[in-house]
């Protein structure tokens, strides 16, 4: 009998600590998003602009002349990377998610023993 | 919504959890609408300064060094501004294509607002439901105890 309720502790605790990494995912999944719409801003900014633009960069405390073209793929490069960021983060939701679904299972299947 | 429940057939304690999250849901969107007004305020403020110094004649201005200390200072350039595009691009504009950089900034923001203000509203809506239900249904269960009380 102590068994079981040893095991269906640990899984609760296994359960929670599974929730708390989700929900940590799921943060930095909204997180990446912001990024990703301010970068998507900043792109379509440099659509408007030209060759002749003086863009800068703010670097620290101080602003940095910077070449258009290599701005713009400074940005592009970023929103793929950032794309990239939240896929990876998606799979890893997902994984959790499921990994969630079968503790959950098994925390059901534990409590109905302890019912009986 | 996909899945619509019957709010009638769910228990109050599951109710009272419902109202819980709901609630939660209309602090969070508050609390967005606010920092989205905020930042168009701030938004606004940049076109009155583009638009007061453009219309200035003088020269002359005091340069804020701190918010209680200023030192005075001349326009060099007219006409010409830096603008922050975001994540730590600045570009150099005119006044009209400052302006319209926050212009476009303000209208989505406007935009944005305005989903937000419906979500707000129908969140709003669901809670004065619950509400109503609970409310039933807590009568509904003062009535059955006077019932039990009486007949016991």
């Amino acid at each position: 009998m102590s068994d079981i309720k040893q095991q269906f502790e640990s899984l609760s605790l296994e359960f929670s600590n599974d929730q708390n990494s989700l929900n940590e995912l799921i943060s930095a999944r909204s997180q990446l998003e912001t990024q990703y719409q301010e970068n998507k801003i900043v792109l379509a900014e440099f659509e408007n602009l030209n060759e002749d633009s003086k863009i800068y960069k703010l670097t620290g405390p101080v602003l940095l002349p910077q070449d258009f073209t290599e701005a713009k793929l400074n940005v592009t490069k970023r929103i793929e990377f950032i794309e990239g960021e939240i896929s990876r983060v998606e799979t890893k939701i997902a994984d959790q998610e499921k990994k969630i679904e079968t503790t959950r299972n098994k925390l059901l299947a534990v409590r109905a023993q302890l019912g009986q | 919504m996909s899945n619509k429940i019957d709010l009638n057939k769910l228990s109050p304690q599951q109710l009272v959890d419902f109202r819980k999250s709901i609630d939660q849901e209309v602090t969070h969107f508050t609390q967005s609408l606010q920092a989205l007004q905020a930042a168009q305020s701030k938004l606004k403020e940049c076109i009155t300064s583009i638009d007061n110094l453009e219309a200035g004649k003088s020269e002359d201005l005091l340069i804020p060094l701190t918010s209680s200390l200023y030192i005075p200072g001349k326009v060099v350039k007219r006409n010409e501004y830096l603008v922050d595009i975001g994540t730590g691009y600045y570009v150099e504009k005119s006044a009209q294509d400052g302006k319209s950089v926050y212009e476009a900034k303000i209208k989505k923001l406007d935009q944005d607002a305005k989903k937000l203000k419906d979500i707000l509203v129908e969140k709003n809506d669901l809670l004065n439901a619950v509400n109503l239900i609970l409310r039933r249904k807590v009568i509904e269960l003062e009535k059955q105890q006077q019932q039990q009380t009486a007949t016991s």
